[in-house]
């Protein structure tokens, strides 16, 4: 039974000191993937001044403190910046890991940093619609000499990014959603991650997903898939999304993750909130990791 | 470094006298040592991985074993101890390391399958606190004329055991294990670590705790791989990659302190195990 473990470090509700830690730690202990997020505020929303680092800036710094994890954003929020500086960006931190990055793109929910910081609130078919267009110029400007393209939200015509990424530089589609999340996975992405569902809903996604890349004449195959699942090893209560976590001893969470594994999804992320259990973490390293090694 | 195999008592090989004919075939191919692992119930990932197939008793298996073989070692990784009664169990290891003319290695551990101690009536959360106690009445049974022991779970005074160990004070105890509670019953009661996939870089970081010459047998799930694989060796946490990668690992392994490496096929394919073990000889373990 093999699946690929990473680890979710959100940049929120710790130090940068504490934060590299624990990029360090999954470095060196056989992790597959770090990711970061791309917030303004922490979350769940409880305090504004609770500590919360920007995420391309976060993830440039895991690409230069780390040398064997890939090195993803799960995910970055597509309306936030403009595609061709998200693309530029991605490239820049693609160079930067030696090939390692990974990118995943999607359309917001925080509605208080949306409004707060300027964006306005679009509704959800709106901003999916915003997000398909920003994916279609990111996939251009990877790989295409020039892009045009011309839609409702994006105009961009004669654009060259340069260099090209020097690794596969996946672009990945994440969210929970049943419906156009897996459509817009299968038309633009390279991967396809599910944050915090339980195993039964990764097994439906993943289904909705192979009937979304048929529709579209997509292999399943060349989309990757992951899930996030939330730590909480030990004796602590998850927050949000109890289906969607890892709790109680090795036993319960080796049992949980041999769930997920049956429904096929390749790679599983534990999602660090803060106050980080360093115990509990290295329990999971040495104790449950050891029965999922690829 | 030398080189061991796991025999896959615990992959669900329908009879016992197929795990027969690999000890033989390991001794012939002049492998250092042979190990069985030890589950009682199927719990857990041991269920996902056999469904109804058989989980082999380790113990009867090395006995058998110690009577076909001459030269290769016999080891366990792990006996789960506080699943045994210490004077059964001292009785036993006593036989087997008699058996094979003082072969034994006693590879120790807890275990994590929380529902396996409750379908044993096991406190599972005393499972440490009973383990120490475990190793502290083994030494007593196998060293003292007249053994004598008292702790919280089990004592014992004014009665012989016999025989001893063929081995002298007893077999190694390698305690097996990579928390850190496995790292303090090491410098308390081992001759030895038993680490299971850590890699070389971790084991290195740990080792400085354990101390110079004490054995440590690494296991690792085996593979040779066709194609590279980015990680650095120093940092992979199974036996797997090319040829020369896996050279390269175990040169790792060597500076981190390991002496002994155990090859897991993890299969019960008996003969890819076979295939996988020829060509580790030929090409890797040189």
């Amino acid at each position: 039974m093999t699946i690929k473990i990473g680890m979710h470090a959100g940049p929120q509700d710790l130090s940068i000191d504490e934060l590299k830690r624990l990029w360090r730690h999954g470095d060196d202990s056989g992790y597959h993937w770090i990711s970061v997020w791309d917030h303004f505020y922490a979350n769940p929303l409880q305090d504004r001044g609770n500590p919360c680092f920007e995420g391309v800036a976060a993830m440039s710094a895991l690409a230069a403190l780390t040398s064997n994890v890939r090195v993803g954003c799960l995910v970055f929020c597509a309306l936030f910046r403009s595609p061709g500086m998200l693309a530029k960006a991605a490239v820049t931190v693609d160079h930067l890991s030696g090939g390692r990055a990974e990118i995943g793109v999607g359309a917001g929910w925080f509605e208080e940093e949306f409004r707060e910081f300027g964006y306005g609130f679009p509704p959800l078919g709106r901003r999916l619609d915003q997000l398909e267009e920003a994916l279609a110029v990111i996939r251009s400007l990877w790989h295409d000499d020039v892009t045009h393209f011309k839609g409702r939200y994006y105009d961009v015509q004669g654009a060259v990014c340069s260099p090209k990424p020097v690794g596969p530089l996946r672009l990945w589609v994440g969210g929970r959603g049943k419906d156009r999340t897996p459509q817009i996975a299968a038309r633009y992405a390279d991967g396809f991650n599910m944050p915090y569902l339980a195993p039964e809903a990764v097994a439906d996604r993943l289904q909705r997903l192979r009937r979304a890349c048929e529709a579209h004449g997509r292999d399943p195959a060349e989309i990757e898939t992951s899930v996030n699942v939330g730590f909480y090893l030990g004796d602590r209560a998850p927050e949000v999304n109890p289906g969607g976590s890892l709790t109680g001893s090795v036993q319960q969470a080796v049992d949980r993750i041999g769930a997920y594994a049956d429904t096929g999804v390749q790679g599983l992320n534990i999602a660090i909130r803060p106050p980080v259990d360093w115990d509990a973490l290295q329990r999971f390293t040495d104790d449950v990791m050891v029965h999922f090694q690829d | 470094m030398r080189y061991g195999i796991a025999l896959p008592n615990n992959q669900g090989v329908a009879r016992m006298a197929q795990l027969l004919e690999l000890a033989v075939a390991a001794e012939a191919m002049q492998f250092d040592s042979l190990w069985v692992s030890e589950h009682l119930f199927h719990a857990s990932y041991v269920a996902q991985r056999l469904g109804g197939r058989p989980y082999h008793e380790p113990l009867t298996l090395l006995a058998a074993v110690a009577a076909q073989t001459r030269q290769i070692r016999l080891g366990t990784s792990v006996l789960v101890l506080p699943w045994h009664h210490p004077v059964r169990l001292a009785k036993t290891l006593a036989a087997i390391d008699d058996l094979s003319e003082g072969r034994l290695l006693v590879g120790v551990g807890v275990a994590q399958t929380e529902d396996e101690f409750a379908n044993l009536g096991v406190d599972f959360h005393r499972r440490g606190r009973i383990a120490d106690e475990t190793l502290g009445a083994l030494k007593a049974l196998w060293t003292m004329d007249v053994p004598e022991f008292s702790g919280e779970h089990y004592r014992f005074a004014g009665l012989r055991v016999e025989p001893k160990p063929r081995q002298k004070p007893h077999p190694p105890l390698l305690i097996g294990g990579n928390s850190a509670a496995a790292i303090r019953r090491l410098q308390r009661y081992g001759d030895g670590w038993h680490p299971l996939s850590l890699a070389p870089a971790q084991i290195a970081e740990r080792s400085p705790g354990i101390g110079a010459q004490v054995p440590i047998v690494v296991r690792a799930v085996t593979e040779i791989a066709a194609q590279p694989w980015e990680r650095p060796v120093a940092e992979r946490r199974t036996f797997k990659g090319t040829a020369a990668e896996l050279r390269a690992m175990i040169a790792a392994y060597r500076a981190a302190g390991v002496t002994d490496l155990v090859i897991d096929a993890n299969t019960a394919d008996i003969d890819a195990t076979l295939a996988l073990w020829r060509r580790l000889r030929e090409e890797v373990l040189i």
